[in-house]
């Protein structure tokens, strides 16, 4: 049934969730309220505008990691390969120096077309890395996307001296190795301009939209029969297999859909970065995305925003927040003038993650779900489900 | 049964077969130098096997890939650098200082990490057993994280030790070698080069697996420990204290990564806050090899890793050692899921 748009209704809900809105407003205009925090303190506050587009990247990638492991349950320990695989190929593609020499004839407005190559790159490989591991399940897959997750960055680093005999290619350098390859197609829009990388907001706000893309797409695919197919695997695959669901296919267009947000995330760091290394893809960043989409709610979008939000943006903003404090309560307390919470990194996100799982095992903001199947023991009394069913009824009178 | 001819099986023989290729041409081609590779591989091999073996007990016992493992083996090495810096020990001490101060080391150091990884379980995981895995996972990480943390702040040296909040302590500390540097085969004419760390590291780590082994096969508590791996619920129906045993499986994979962290720095000449990561890998790699929760095939696992990256180091190239252990590990896992040991488990989703 097509919904009705009714401008009305579309009133009422802005107000009933305004506090919402005026966040979301205040998202949209940071830049400018950097600039303007920037100005009234004299440079004393504010430039977290390029800290910022970091930390979206990692809502980014962590809201492709959710349909992974949030929907499908697949626990991903090598989420970076795809990472990887994407900012090498928008790299790859766009660059006018590759290491082989002369880069592909493209017209300068090529920087869309190249991230959509990127994302699809990143997607065939989800799918090649994905095929393997089709029979196995829980930590056993865990630890091959794991493996391959270490294999990735490997190839890129050394894959500078390629020798094919057939086909009379001799020693081609393809990646270029420890050095990296730089110059990577900037975004442009036509008529408005290029992006550069002085003046950070328009990044911030290309990273918005994908985000919100991003959003759209995980809600549309929770709701398809896709999705549904998802969760009914990650319950218990026997049964949603002797249900009709076709575990192969389900469980490979987990990994398409999760590589190809992950390579659309690595072609926008390419791009914003400028140069790509393979020692920017290790281990740690497979982690901190899982860390982002566990910590925030598995299988809740908003939960692995705001999971990629926090794990990124304590690293790179909070830390050095903390530290401005410790340094002007310095003054009444010598013991803390010469605290650098920078150094001290590791541990507080590693208690940060234990005390999260130790408090909220099921995250900050799980899906509603998700978070009963959490509780499943607590909730004995409410053995006829009829709580459930009521919340059921509730929610559909709301939509419909 | 008759085995079906699939093309996974093929695939499995052809892969084996093109290896077995490779190492007999390898070895004919030099004896001396195959045999001196084979002797680095089992040497770290033997390093990777004790730090597996924490790896597969916890995993056997329950279910959690204890990524901070890695990381107690690390500390394990700095306790014995400080150890060997506050006694003032290095290559000119006279033997009775090295065999002293070596002594200290692989006392001390099990008891420290023992404690440690019995705490860490204490704290961290046993809140969460009946939570789901990935809670404990991510928690296991968590853990991994602080473990670095003190890596970076602890400079091995006393009066280092308390420098944190000025800077940091990453870069790599040399280990002093207690162990003198010669050749044991110098003067048989045999053109190989057996060093006393190479034969030292396996005559910590065979005896240690032995008696592991003899402790889980013939012991009440050995007992204890299989029968709560085997299921939990029915070994506490019978009376067996669970919280203990996992307390008691933590103990001893703490303190045989102790025993390795100490072993692997006198072996490697070096520590780092990081190192625990990469040995981390290494040797969960080599329990899954063996068949995770086996203790048997953790040890094979763990000198097979060894041997593959001592040939690949020399057969193939150094820098791509890292993709040959995960490639294998990766076909172990598509080919024969359960581990080159591993009884026909069933796969716990």
């Amino acid at each position: 049934m097509v919904r009705q748009w009714n401008v009305n209704r579309i009133g009422q809900q802005l107000a009933k969730h305004w506090k919402l809105v005026i966040i979301g407003i205040l998202i949209a205009i940071y830049p400018f309220i950097d600039s303007f925090l920037q100005q009234i303190s004299n440079y004393a506050v504010g430039g977290y505008t390029g800290s910022l587009v970091t930390v979206l990247m990692y809502a980014m990638l962590a809201l492709g990691l959710n349909i992974v492991v949030g929907y499908a349950g697949l626990l991903d320990l090598g989420y970076a390969a795809f990472f990887a695989i994407g900012a090498y190929a928008m790299t790859l593609l766009t660059t006018p120096h590759p290491p082989w020499g002369v880069g592909f004839p493209f017209p300068i407005n090529y920087f869309w077309i190249a991230m959509l190559l990127a994302a699809m790159i990143a997607m065939i490989s989800g799918v090649v890395l994905g095929s393997p591991t089709i029979p196995l399940r829980g930590d056993y897959l865990a630890i091959v996307t794991l493996g391959f997750g270490e294999i990735v960055p490997v190839l890129f680093r050394n894959l500078t001296c390629v020798t094919i005999p057939f086909l009379n290619i001799n020693c081609l350098d393809l990646t270029a190795g420890e050095r990296g390859v730089s110059l990577i197609a900037l975004p442009t829009i036509p008529g408005i301009g290029t992006f550069n990388k002085i003046d950070l907001a328009p990044w911030y706000w290309l990273a918005l939209l994908i985000i919100l893309a991003a959003i759209f797409f995980n809600r549309r695919l929770e709701d398809s029969r896709l999705g549904r197919a998802w969760m009914a695997m990650r319950e218990d695959e026997e049964a949603a297999a002797s249900m009709g669901v076709d575990i192969v296919r389900t469980k490979l267009l987990a990994f398409a859909m999760g590589a190809a947000f992950s390579g659309f995330a690595g072609a926008y760091f390419a791009s914003y970065i400028q140069a790509v290394f393979p020692s920017s893809f290790d281990f740690t960043v497979s982690v901190t995305v899982l860390c982002a989409v566990v910590l925030g709610g598995s299988g809740n979008p908003y939960g692995a925003i705001l999971g990629g939000v926090m794990v990124a943006g304590i690293d790179r903003i909070g830390l050095t927040l903390l530290t401005g404090a410790a340094h002007n309560l310095g003054q009444f307390i010598p013991f803390l003038s010469g605290v650098d919470f920078n150094l001290w990194r590791y541990g507080l996100y590693g208690l940060a993650l234990a005390i999260v799982m130790l408090v909220r095992p099921e995250g900050l903001i799980p899906s509603q779900a998700r978070a009963r199947e959490f509780h499943e023991g607590e909730e004995l009394e409410d053995i006829s489900g009829i709580a459930a069913a009521e919340e059921t009824l509730q929610r559909e009178g709301e939509a419909g | 049964m008759k085995p079906k001819l699939t093309f996974r099986t093929v695939a499995m023989w052809l892969i084996l077969a093109a290896t077995a290729l490779f190492l007999v041409n390898a070895f004919l081609s030099d004896p001396a130098l195959f045999i001196q590779q084979v002797i680095n591989g089992l040497a770290q091999g033997a390093i990777f096997a004790l730090v597996a073996l924490g790896y597969t007990m916890v995993y056997g016992i329950i279910e959690l890939i204890n990524f901070a493992h890695g990381d107690v083996y690390m500390v394990g090495a700095f306790i014995g650098l400080t150890i060997a810096s506050l006694l003032g020990a290095s290559e000119k001490s006279d033997s009775t200082h090295s065999i002293i101060t070596l002594a200290l080391m692989f006392i001390t150091a099990p008891v420290i990490c023992a404690t440690l990884n019995v705490t860490i379980e204490r704290l961290a995981y046993r809140p969460l057993r009946n939570a789901p895995r990935i809670a404990a996972l991510i928690t296991a990480i968590g853990m991994s994280f602080m473990l670095e943390q003190v890596g970076l702040w602890w400079a091995g040296i006393p009066s280092d030790v308390l420098s944190y909040f000025g800077g940091s302590a990453a870069t790599p500390k040399a280990f002093p070698a207690l162990i003198p540097k010669i050749n044991l085969l110098a003067n048989t004419g045999i053109n190989i080069n057996l060093a006393p760390k190479q034969v030292f590291a396996l005559a910590m780590a065979i005896p240690l697996m032995i008696a592991l082994r003899l402790f889980v096969q013939r012991t009440r508590l050995g007992k204890a420990m299989r029968s709560t791996a085997q299921n939990r619920d029915a070994a506490r129906l019978m009376g067996i204290n669970i919280d203990g045993v996992i307390s008691l499986t933590f103990l001893l994979g703490g303190a045989l990564a102790g025993v390795g962290g100490v072993a692997g720095g006198l072996y490697f000449e070096g520590v780092q806050w990081n190192m625990g990561f990469d040995m981390g890998l290494k040797a969960f790699t080599a329990a899954v090899l063996g068949g995770i929760g086996n203790i048997t095939g953790a040890m094979l696992g763990g000198f097979f890793i060894g041997l593959v990256s001592a040939l690949s180091d020399q057969y193939l190239a150094g820098q791509w050692t890292r993709a040959v252990v995960f490639g294998l590990l990766v076909l172990v896992l598509v080919f024969k899921p359960t581990g080159l040991l591993g009884t026909g488990v069933q796969q716990k989703a």
